[in-house]
């Protein structure tokens, strides 16, 4: 029963179709359903079953959070088409998207010399809305399993998550 | 102690029995110990009858006395009679404040703290241990047997050596500690379960010294915990001290003596509890010196005085709202907990900003004992029909440490429990065979910013060319947040793994200052990063180099050779300066670092021909297709 568990993939073990769009509500319930028969505290006091529970619950918080986050997620469904992706080493980016980015960092920069809140609340919007945005290009090019081309976007992604963290971060630091 | 051995073997297996379940909230200043019966949480009292056990263990000539009956000791024996022992778990001796006096003799053993008493040293997990000894007693007496199994709370900040040390003072006072659950989770149990209710919860903990904020949600029987945040410094404390303050300034006093200032500070609390129930508090005193102070003040007044400081509790809620994406108006329900929240501006404060009664029925000082106790009776295996299930977060981010003294993090915080990660490390010198793994815990990106856990050492590597081993590094925190590390070669399969059991931890103080930094210094982090990252390329060119003048000088003019030469000279120079200015010292490197590529690119493409000619050299063309 355990390894069984182990040997599916993030999709299978919670019971989705194997997409880029998901059905985030059902994903949570699976995860709450999974975590109640296997977590840790299920057999506080049974040692012959408790590692073994600790591993599978662990898979499934890992698993559980690949498929959460869109980036993750995008990443696991190129890695299960053989497709991978390398975030550290493959640094190329057009120039016209590093502008952009270096333009938002210097409006961040900005924003928090001036302690303006609202342009920050500002900013965060319109980074979430570019995001929404990658994530709906992202969903078309996995229809045509454009792969190379989803690369480029998660690459864009991840600028965009990381500097939502320096939004937050900002905002909260004032 | 003869009530102990009420709890026979053989009256076990009446098959009408329960388990025994009980929870403890084991705090600095008090611990209580609480159980379900009949389906009911309550706190056990001890023999005169009180529910808040203060956490005092005085260790006298003939016995070791605990709680109530040890308070005396505080003046006449402050020796042995040790007060607030949380404040040392899982902390090393070079941690204690030196600002603070304690009455106490430190032996200086290591890294641990330890006491010396009449009794002998004492370490503070032995002083918990009797401490929760006593808890134990008082269980027993109350339920007539031993209990089957525990839960202790701790704060959510604890990190991992303080959890530790916990978990073993438990152990040691012969408990069967099923889990440690973090405090504000589990007061978020108590009016879960008893409100019945499905939603989004914050727990707003407002202790003497500490204040944590943890968002939870409640749904389909599992209770998840989605972010937790907090301010170290800041509690009642700090409101006693901030109206000692107006006093001073109001009765025109300057310059107390210290018993003076305790007596005034003591006042100003009480003052503060009055004002709960009536709208106007005041005193009169006697100082050393004869003055006679005379003070009044109304609700207004204080509160006046007061509200900067409640505001500033708001920061970590609005943070706790971001980590977990919510907004305010999506918190179903505010959970007050910890005796601060007995001020009735904190519930004002709070009800503006969520447009919402906080939750307070319970007693904020036994919320904690109660919520533990609900769920050691779920552990127990009593509560089958109406099971739930908690998965509680890690407040701190774990890493390991990589070239340049930088973290690598491989479980960032608020990660749901359990969790395992592993990522994979190389070697970066040519035959390397041991390699040292360092496990840190915080959210900077310098070693030196973070805590230390635990440091162990991999041996028995092959000798490989750099970067050809692959050593993988697993982190498990366990449903306590207990952490253990093991380490693995991927190529030969050689192993080592050790439970992180260290003798030391951060204390809360830490933790906040640490959070804090993380925040305000991610800045100035970033760009010591990429210096660091620029040394490390630096070194890696200047190995390189060396290394090819050192096999292949020959093929160089003395010309061209000491150009090389000078441009290592320089860089060598770059790195040993000390820092002034990160940005401009990484400049600084990256043009050295350029300028040697340049000078020494031809001297890389003779190299080069060299090696070709050797392989061809005696090979037809035939036997190299």
């Amino acid at each position: 029963m355990f390894d069984e568990i182990l040997n599916k993939n993030y999709f299978q073990l919670f019971g989705l179709e194997q997409n880029f769009v998901i059905d985030i509500e059902q994903l949570q319930n699976k995860m709450r359903e999974l975590q109640n028969i296997y977590h840790p505290d299920n057999f506080a006091n049974d040692q012959e079953y408790l590692n073994k529970a600790l591993m599978i619950s662990s898979h499934i918080n890992h698993a559980y959070k690949s498929l959460q986050d869109s980036q993750l997620r995008a990443t696991y469904l190129l890695e299960l088409n053989g497709v991978e992706v390398d975030l550290v080493y493959d640094t190329k980016f057009s120039s016209e998207f590093l502008m952009a980015q270096i333009e938002i960092r210097e409006r961040i920069e900005e924003a928090k010399d001036d302690e303006d809140i609202d342009e920050l609340e500002n900013l965060e919007t319109e980074l979430k809305k570019e995001k929404q945005k990658l994530e709906r290009d992202i969903t078309d090019l996995f229809v045509n399993e454009e792969f190379q081309a989803i690369i480029e976007l998660i690459k864009q992604l991840a600028f965009y998550n990381k500097l939502l963290i320096v939004v937050d971060d900002s905002i909260s630091s004032l | 102690m003869a009530l102990l051995q009420i709890a026979e073997p053989d009256m076990a297996g009446n098959p009408h029995q329960r388990n025994i379940a009980i929870g403890i909230d084991l705090g600095t200043t008090n611990s209580l110990v609480a159980t379900v019966k009949s389906g009911e949480a309550s706190v056990l009292v001890d023999h005169d009858g009180r529910k808040l056990i203060p956490s005092i263990v005085h260790y006298g000539t003939d016995e070791t006395i605990v709680g109530n009956q040890a308070i005396s000791f505080r003046v006449e024996d402050p020796a042995n009679t040790i007060v607030s022992v949380k404040r040392f778990m899982g902390r090393s001796f070079s941690d204690l404040d030196s600002n603070i006096t304690y009455p106490y003799k430190f032996i200086a053993s290591g890294d641990s703290i330890q006491i010396n008493t009449r009794n002998g040293a004492k370490n503070p997990v032995q002083i918990s241990a009797d401490l929760l000894k006593y808890l134990r007693e008082i269980a027993v007496e109350a339920m007539g047997e031993e209990p089957t199994g525990v839960v202790i709370t701790v704060p959510a900040y604890f990190d991992d050596a303080q959890r530790h040390a916990t978990k073993q003072a438990g152990e040691l006072a012969g408990l069967n500690v099923l889990r440690l659950l973090n405090e504000p989770t589990a007061a978020a149990i108590a009016y879960g379960l008893d409100s019945k209710n499905e939603g989004t919860f914050l727990v707003y903990d407002l202790g003497g010294g500490t204040f944590d904020v943890s968002i939870l949600r409640l749904t389909k029987g599992v209770f998840e915990v989605l972010s937790v945040s907090g301010d170290t410094h800041l509690g009642g404390d700090d409101f006693d001290h901030r109206l000692f303050c107006h006093i001073l300034e109001k009765c025109a006093l300057s310059q107390l003596n210290d018993s003076d200032s305790t007596l005034l500070l003591m006042k100003a609390k009480s003052i503060k509890e009055q004002l709960t129930l009536s709208d106007r508090a005041s005193f009169n005193v006697v100082l050393s010196c004869k003055k006679i102070v005379n003070f009044s003040i109304t609700r207004h007044e204080f509160e006046e005085i007061m509200l900067k400081l409640v505001q500033k509790t708001l920061l970590p809620v609005k943070k706790a709202l971001r980590d977990a994406k919510l907004d305010k108006d999506e918190i179903n329900e505010i959970v007050m907990v910890g005796g601060s929240t007995r001020m009735l501006l904190v519930r004002q404060v709070i009800r503006e900003f969520f447009n919402k009664e906080p939750l307070t029925s319970i007693n904020p000082d036994e919320v904690v004992a109660i919520g533990a106790s609900i769920q050691a009776d779920v552990l127990v295996g009593n509560k089958k029909d109406d099971d739930w299930l908690l998965l509680d977060v890690t407040p701190l981010s774990l890493g390991v440490e990589t070239m340049g003294g930088l973290v690598e993090k491989i479980i960032p915080r608020n990660s749901t429990l359990p969790i395992a990660r592993a990522q994979d490390f190389t070697t970066y010198k040519d035959g390397q065979t041991a390699m040292t793994i360092h496990v840190l815990q915080g959210e900077r990106e310098l070693v030196k910013d973070c805590r230390s856990l635990a440091k162990f050492t991999l041996r028995g590597i092959p000798p490989m060319v750099a970067g050809q081993a692959r050593i993988r590094i697993t982190y498990q925190i366990d449903a306590d947040g207990l952490l253990s590390v093991s380490a693995k070669e991927m190529v030969t399969g050689v192993s080592s793994s050790i439970e992180v059991k260290p003798s030391f931890g951060l204390n809360d103080g830490d933790i906040g200052k640490m959070l804090q930094e993380s925040i305000t210094n991610a800045g100035i982090d970033i760009e010591a990063r990429l210096y660091q990252e620029a040394i490390v390329d630096a070194n890696a060119i200047l190995d390189s180099v060396e290394k090819a003048l050192f096999a292949d000088s020959d093929l160089l003019e003395e010309l061209e050779l000491s150009k090389i030469n000078n441009s290592c000279l320089k860089l060598k120079i770059a790195i040993a300066k000390p820092v002034d200015n990160y940005r401009s010292s990484s400049e600084s490197l990256k043009h050295l670092v350029e300028e040697l590529n340049h000078v020494s690119s031809d001297f890389a493409n003779i190299r080069m021909d060299r090696a070709i000619n050797k392989a061809f050299s005696g090979k037809k063309v035939s036997d190299l297709e």
